[in-house]
């Protein structure tokens, strides 16, 4: 009789690939806490970061590269996630974010000689204001021109990057001679080890931290705002602030991945922030699944590793190009097909087959 | 509260819950609203009645302040002004909608625990973080959510998401959520669209009963008998325009209500056009 407030019947998957997904639930008479044991999603968590505890030390630095590459993206698309599947507004130009972030941190590490964990905080904080403005026209313009108006603000970055080549060195951008983010020496890491367990940590609080955020009274109404903006301000939501607030944390945390990215890479160019570069991120949200976490994680590792992919099959010149077109395609097919992204359509499928001996 | 803006009619008793001074409004070129004067008291159930298109739910729209008008509302003699929609939810404007406004993919439980908003305390920072305060405030609101959906009767309907809920579930899950901020006026616009009339009469007895005696409830109704039998003041709009207010036998005794809305027919029968919201929405 007691079914989960988190699981209505397959009504919203999203909900249930939330790290740990609300917890309560009624018994007939009252809201009861469901105990930890019995939240498969929260065990199912636990184990994957367990996994990515572990990771470092069984495949190659070179592989760990590249799967700190896909977690650096993940939280980006995990902000754009709470913008797009939460709060249903759009961002096209989340990939200029990241690069903002990306290049403040670099600016400040290079030029300023900061150290890397107070760069890192100062590029979430320039790009949650960035963030902030471009949701100003977002409280006038919607859907479709608010995609169009994002997507000019991506295409405009890597012009104000060379427009500024003082700061921002131009076309060939800022390198560092190597990551500023290595291990203490006693620690007997790699830095591609301290880097990925650092990202594992970092992607985690990221998360955590949106789920709190998209549940609880916060939660309802951003979800108010989704689908019913009217409805929501006769509820007694600020419409206009929250819009500005989400658009500003979805900002920020796509900054946050960007000064990492660009940190353990030691390196930015205004090419890797093009326009295409947003509308990978997009692609990556909506085939990943915009209303699950989880989406995130498989979006960016979609992005990540169909380029290489893509190599090897057809040889290494054409590969950028066909990626893209791949890209497009998985946007319209997932659209298509699976609505709710992969990891939607996955947690869809296990609540089903994990529900019905539940039922009796 | 500026003294000039205390009701000159009702001096020593509290004002009234609502007050229009003048209230107007156009779209586009159609008058939707036209020089509204009325007064709705505290406390009990009061109902502005009128046919389609006059422009009741543009008026709920007003009080809400979806819509900029001309003219002046007061709230318990406050006026609203230009306040926001979320300024005035929080000052104990709630409302449900025409046709329900939910949260479809959530739990009836969710729907109603959005309800308490309003008066959240709980900032970004503590949703964030999970603070103590988050963890507090809304066990309190699910709980209280739970209760008020235990009094309407559909407490084994919590979990449940109500996108697959029956009309008159999710009108009662509606009606909830806006008992679930405490307010102290409480416009209902045609809950009992789509129910029967002995239903439709326990709801409004319910929620008069849940909400108590600091709410006010102002009801939109298209079946006059019920309105006639609950509503201590009954405001009658045709066409944007106030046709009559008072207080039912009142009503029922004006000719021009009579003979411009009600027509022929004695008031206690259903008149062809009271039917159109039942049909409209029943399932
Ligand atoms: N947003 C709008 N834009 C233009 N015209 C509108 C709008 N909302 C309402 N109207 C018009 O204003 C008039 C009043 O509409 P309203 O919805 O307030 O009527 P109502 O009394 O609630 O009718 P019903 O009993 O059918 O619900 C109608 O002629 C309607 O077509
Ligand atoms: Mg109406």
């Amino acid at each position: 009789m007691a079914t989960s407030i988190s699981e209505p019947a397959g009504a919203v998957p999203a909900t249930q690939a939330a790290p740990g997904a609300a917890s309560a639930l009624t018994t007939p008479g009252r809201v009861v806490h469901r105990p930890i044991w019995r939240r498969p999603v929260t065990w199912a968590w636990t184990a994957l970061f367990v996994v990515g505890l572990l990771l470092p030390f069984l495949i190659s630095d070179y592989d760990l590269f590249k799967a700190t590459r896909v977690l650096t993206i993940a939280i980006a698309v995990a902000g754009l996630n709470l913008l797009i599947g939460r709060a249903g507004q759009i961002s096209a130009g989340h990939g200029a974010l990241y690069g903002l972030g990306a290049y403040t941190a670099m600016i400040l590490v290079k030029e300023l000689d900061w150290a890397w964990p107070l760069a890192v905080l100062a590029a979430v904080a320039v790009s949650g204001v960035a963030g902030w403005l471009i949701g100003l026209p977002a409280l006038r313009v919607r859907g479709l021109n608010l995609g169009l108006l994002t997507i000019a603000i991506a295409a405009v970055f890597p012009l104000l990057l060379n427009r500024f080549s003082g700061l921002t060195g131009g076309t060939v951008g800022l390198q560092l001679a190597g990551s500023p983010i290595t291990p203490p020496e006693s620690w007997g890491l790699t830095p591609e080890q301290f880097q990925f367990l650092l990202l594992v940590l970092v992607v985690t609080v990221v998360l955590v931290v949106l789920r709190n955020l998209s549940t609880g009274p916060l939660g309802r109404s951003i979800e108010a705002l989704r689908v019913n903006p009217l409805m929501a301000r006769s509820e007694g939501v600020d419409v206009n602030r929250l819009t500005l607030t989400v658009f500003g944390i979805s900002s920020a945390v796509a900054g946050l991945g960007g000064a990492l990215g660009g940190l353990v890479l030691a390196s930015t160019v205004p090419d890797s922030y093009s326009m295409f570069f947003s509308l990978t991120l997009l692609s990556a949200c909506v085939v990943g699944g915009s209303r699950t976490w989880a989406g995130a994680l498989l979006g960016a590792a979609f992005i990540v590793y169909l380029p290489d992919l893509i190599s090897q099959q057809i040889g290494s010149t054409t590969g950028g190009q066909w990626s893209q077109l791949v890209y497009a395609a998985a946007l319209l097919l997932t659209l298509f097909f699976l609505p709710s992204g992969v990891a939607g359509g996955i947690g869809r499928l296990l609540a089903r087959s994990t529900r019905r001996p539940e039922r009796t | 509260m500026p003294a000039a803006a205390a009701p000159p009619a009702s001096s020593a008793e509290s004002p009234p819950a609502l007050g229009a001074r003048g209230v107007g409004l156009s779209f586009a070129g159609l008058r939707a609203l036209d020089g509204l004067q009325f007064e709705v008291p505290a406390g009990g159930t009061s109902a502005v009645i009128g046919p389609n298109g006059a422009g009741k739910t543009t008026l709920f729209n007003c009080i809400s302040g979806l819509y900029r008008h001309e003219g002046e509302l007061l709230l318990h003699g406050r006026p609203l002004g230009r306040l926001r929609p979320h300024q005035r939810a929080r000052l104990g404007v709630a409302r449900t909608f025409q046709t329900p406004a939910l949260l479809d993919g959530e739990s009836a439980l969710q729907n109603v625990a959005l309800g308490a908003v309003a008066h959240s305390r709980v900032g970004v920072l503590d949703s964030m973080l999970m603070t103590p305060r988050r963890r507090r405030e809304e066990q309190a609101t699910l709980e209280q959510a739970f209760e008020l959906l235990r009094r309407a009767g559909i407490d084994q309907l919590a979990d449940r998401p109500v996108a697959g809920l029956p009309h008159g579930d999710r009108r009662r899950v509606e009606v909830s959520r806006a008992l679930m901020s405490a307010p102290t006026l409480l416009m209902l616009d045609e809950p009992a669209a789509g129910l029967g009339a002995e239903e439709a009469r326990d709801l409004l007895r319910e929620v008069e009963e849940v909400a108590g005696p600091g709410t006010t409830v102002l009801l939109v109704e298209h079946d006059v008998a019920l309105v006639m039998s609950v509503a201590r003041r009954v405001v009658v709009l045709d066409s944007g325009r106030l046709l009559a207010v008072g207080t039912p036998d009142e009503v029922r005794a004006d000719p021009r209500v009579v003979e411009a809305y009600l027509g022929a027919e004695d008031v206690d029968e259903p008149a062809p056009e009271r039917l159109h919201a039942v049909s409209e929405e029943a399932s």
